[in-house]
């Protein structure tokens, strides 16, 4: 079932599709005045100011410098999809044999020096997150740079038009910030302008509404309007970006006024801190991230598919939910698929399908008698008659959902006669450990921000992150296959395959959405929980003081 | 004098290079610095990894790192840190002065009402004023500084809203944007100063009173203080000179020893009021397994402590003349 946001979400898709100067990014816009200043806190200043570089590549700077560059495509408040229109005019796959995607950029978009956005915008973008241009550069991404076999345009430069040597099916997951070309060239060659010179220089020009007028280190980064800004006008005259480590201090700090606004993931704590003030408006929202428990496919336990498929069958998604982030979010949504979130339209309830995640103790006991477990004196035993070893689940002790997650697990597979033991390791031994395959049961997070592949760099053989020695032809196939297909229905249908794959073969039991919370003062208006990993500046341009 | 001085310096650097080895293993063994971007989603490339691998050393054998790390600091260079857009050296110099800025006034707030409490209370030991006071210090050497801190920016914002006004400030040691005016910056910066100097001042009041009240009760049963009373000294010349000056040299211990503590960073009251102190910095450093970040620290904090033990080493022959005859 749709929520009323969701449905409001896809009018304002429908007027931006009428309307191409409408970006559709959030939900509910009201009527705001122009002029003003809001100050927003981070918990982090720029690591560097390469938003695209490896070290630059994290939540906060992805955030704070949307509103510095231009974007092919926007993330909308239901985690659709959309043109943003304030920049291109169009962007679409005109061949599929080979793949060629034409982007054109409006005539008026220009930087913030006066400068064309063009076609060599994108070559430089390109190459600096392509190995095979440069090998040196620190960039955070490169697949699908890596694919690209040519660029080519027009006479003005605003035709982009892209050739991939093999089809990459989530092209819109390319270029989220389209670099300048004509400064990178300013610091050097490619490698120096991308590792030295965007990264370690305040940004000079922009191609987004906001400009950067002034930053000091570690305390505040000033916006203010970018006068050759192409799009809608942006309202405010200038945004501050506080950096306060803590959300705590980040919310005292609102509350006294201090600041106007703060945005960041919501817990029990925080949640019921800012449900105590007044004055203030408070906007939950799930995020493309989603809590999981990943399960090892191999080693002498784990290996065992019927012992995995009744562990994930035992376990209960919907009461983790409730009891987790559903002691401060109304209505939260268990996941149903591994590979969507809950609300988006590609959604099916592939959970319901396999039976994983339901709680069915009696269907878990079945399976596993089925393959000769035995349960002696409440303690489950293997087919050869021998105790079955306790059970690892490692956690993350900074993050207490991940240990009440497990501590739950505990409870929850006691039922079955396992015995799990829950390692709750800090940040210097839990991704190690996890890297090092020493556990059985891995409570960890995805970002499906990239789709399908986002499944893949955990599931596929021999894939980065697959630490639990998993292999399946048929899933390795699927990502394969969904890789290419260019065709948006047939890629959702194989996404879900692949989704039902992983669920049946017992490797993932996904959770629930992480949930951002974005806080302010409600004389603005407009902030809302952006699901991308990109965050809430994604509609800046829209943010303002409330209308008289 | 000198040479005692000059042999507490060579005693001096040779712990401090002991130190900062040991200190240094244990930071690069605790953990890797690129945990997060190894852990990044989408995974980033192992030649990225490598290349950082490369810039921060960690491809080379601890004691190599180290050695690079020490030859680096002789010629003012701290090395690389892990957040590639930090100078550590450019970074240090202002934190310092945050810090500074931040324990100064409590500091001699602190020493001054210590002296004055812990002197009353042995004054009248045993009577209401004593009880009363020992009650408040205990109460407060009781109270975990960071609930304390808490409680008062509670307050503060209470007293706010009451006012109408931003009077007390929560985060950061100057408004976002400062005041352009010298005056109404000076006003600005006194209300952020407020809460975070009751706190320290709190913190270090409590202890140190207590100190002195235990240093004037022994110094008012010593021979020279009843040999006082029988010449028919006066109460306040007895108090001022045979009390409560040789009562001076335990605080004087205890508030040097304090000191490079303090001025090494306020660790709990930087991060709770969000100042950006040299507090704040190892916290940070620590957190990013920043072991170059966390050396230039060190060395920060060491030298504090080898200045202030001299310092108390020479007040302690200004306050105490047997100090001064002993070595004469």
């Amino acid at each position: 079932m749709r929520s009323p946001r969701f449905a409001c979400s896809v009018a304002v898709v429908a007027l931006a599709l009428a309307a191409p100067a409408v970006p559709a990014v959030a939900a509910d816009v009201v009527a705001v005045q122009d002029g003003g200043e809001l100050i927003i806190a981070s918990t982090n200043s720029p690591p560097n100011w390469n938003p695209v570089s490896a070290t630059g590549d994290i939540t906060t700077n992805r955030q704070q410098q949307w509103p510095l560059y231009p974007h092919p495509f926007l993330t909308g408040t239901d985690a659709s999809v959309t043109l943003n229109s304030q920049f291109l005019t169009s962007a679409d796959v005109v061949s599929t044999d080979p793949m060629v995607v034409e982007y054109v950029i409006r005539d008026e978009a220009v930087w913030s020096d006066g400068t064309p956005i063009t076609v060599k915008d994108f070559e430089y973008t390109q190459q600096v997150q392509d190995p095979r241009a440069c090998a040196d550069c620190k960039a955070a991404f490169t697949q699908g740079y890596s694919l690209v076999s040519s660029i080519e345009s027009n006479d003005s430069g605003k035709l982009v038009r892209i050739t991939f040597a093999t089809p990459f099916a989530p092209w819109k997951t390319l270029f989220p910030y389209v670099l300048p070309a004509h400064v990178a060239a300013t610091y050097g060659d490619l490698a120096t302008s991308f590792n030295v010179g965007l990264s370690e220089n305040v940004p000079t020009v922009s191609g987004g509404p906001y400009r950067v007028d002034g930053y000091e280190d570690g305390v505040v980064m000033t916006l203010v309007k970018n006068p050759a800004w192409y799009g809608n006008a942006p309202h405010l005259d200038t945004i501050r970006v506080r950096y306060i480590a803590s959300i705590d201090e980040q919310i005292t700090a609102l509350q006294n006024g201090e600041i106007n606004a703060v945005y960041g993931g919501a817990t029990l704590d925080t949640v019921e801190q800012v449900n105590q003030m007044t004055g203030v408006n408070v906007d939950l929202g799930p995020t493309l991230t989603y809590y999981h428990f990943g399960l090892k496919a191999s080693g002498d336990v784990m290996g065992d598919l019927a012992l995995r498929q009744a562990i994930a069958k035992a376990l209960d998604i919907a009461d983790m939910t409730l009891r987790t982030v559903g002691q401060y979010v109304e209505g939260a949504a268990p996941m149903t698929s591994s590979a969507y979130i809950p609300g988006q339209a590609e959604v099916q309830d592939n959970t319901g399908a396999t039976g994983v995640g339901s709680g069915d103790i009696a269907g878990a006991q079945a399976l596993l008698e089925g393959a000769g477990y035995k349960l002696v004196d409440g303690k489950l035993h293997k087919p050869d008659g021998t105790a079955l070893r306790d059970i690892e689940v490692l956690t993350y002790s900074i993050d207490p959902i991940r240990v009440q997650l497990a501590e739950l697990a505990q409870a929850q597979l006691a039922k079955l006669g396992i015995t799990v033991v829950i390692d709750a390791a800090d940040r210097s031994r839990y991704t190690p450990d996890a890297r090092a395959g020493n556990f059985d049961i891995y409570t960890t997070a995805t970002a499906l921000d990239l789709g399908a592949l986002s499944l893949a760099q955990w599931y596929q053989t021999g894939a980065a992150r697959n630490y639990f020695g998993y292999s399946s032809a048929t899933v390795d196939k699927l990502v394969d296959e969904i890789s290419l297909t260019l065709d948006p229905a047939k890629a959702v249908e194989l996404t879900n395959e692949l989704d039902r794959a992983l669920l049946a073969d017992g490797v993932v039991v996904p959770l629930f959405p992480i949930t951002n919370m974005a806080v302010y003062s409600d004389s603005y208006a407009n902030i809302f929980v952006n699901p991308s990993k990109y965050g809430t500046t994604m509609n800046v341009e829209e943010w303002g003081l409330k209308a008289n | 004098m000198l040479a005692l001085i000059g042999r507490r310096l060579a005693n001096s650097l040779l712990i401090l290079v002991v130190s900062t080895f040991v200190v240094f293993c244990l930071v690069a063994l605790a953990g890797d610095p690129l945990g997060e971007l190894r852990d990044r989603q989408p995974p980033v490339s192992e030649s990225v990894i490598h290349a950082e691998e490369v810039r921060l050393g960690l491809d080379q054998p601890i004691p190599v790192r180290y050695l690079r790390w020490l030859t680096g600091v002789v010629q003012g260079d701290f090395g690389p840190s892990v957040k590639p857009n930090q100078n550590i050296g450019k970074e240090l110099a202002p934190r310092v002065g945050v810090t500074l800025r931040l324990v100064s006034v409590a500091i001699v707030i602190a020493a001054v009402l210590a002296l004055v409490a812990g002197t009353f209370a042995a004054l009248y030991r045993n009577r209401l004023a004593d009880h009363v006071i020992s009650t408040g210090v205990f109460v407060l050497i009781a109270l975990p500084s960071f609930w304390l801190a808490v409680l008062l920016k509670q307050a503060g914002i209470a007293i706010n809203k009451a006012a109408g006004a931003r009077i007390f400030f929560t985060v950061g040691d100057v408004s976002v944007p400062a005041p352009q005016d010298w005056l109404p910056l000076i006003v600005d910066m006194a209300g952020h100063l407020i809460l975070p100097t009751i706190v320290l001042t709190m913190i270090h009041f409590a202890s140190w009173s207590r100190y002195q009240r235990t240093a004037v009760v022994e110094s008012l049963s010593s021979d020279h203080v009843r040999f006082a009373v029988l010449r028919g000294l006066s109460r306040s010349r007895i108090v001022g000179a045979h009390v409560v000056l040789p009562a001076l040299i335990p605080i004087v211990t205890v508030i040097a020893l304090d000191l490079p503590a303090l001025f090494s960073g306020a660790v709990i009251t930087e991060t709770v009021f969000q100042w950006r102190g040299m507090g704040g910095f190892l916290l940070e450093s620590i957190a990013n397994r920043d072991a170059n970040a966390v050396m230039a620290w060190l060395l920060i904090a060491a030298v504090a402590v080898v200045l202030f033990n001299l310092v108390a080493d020479i007040l302690y022959a200004v306050v105490d003349p047997r100090v001064r005859y002993g070595e004469a």
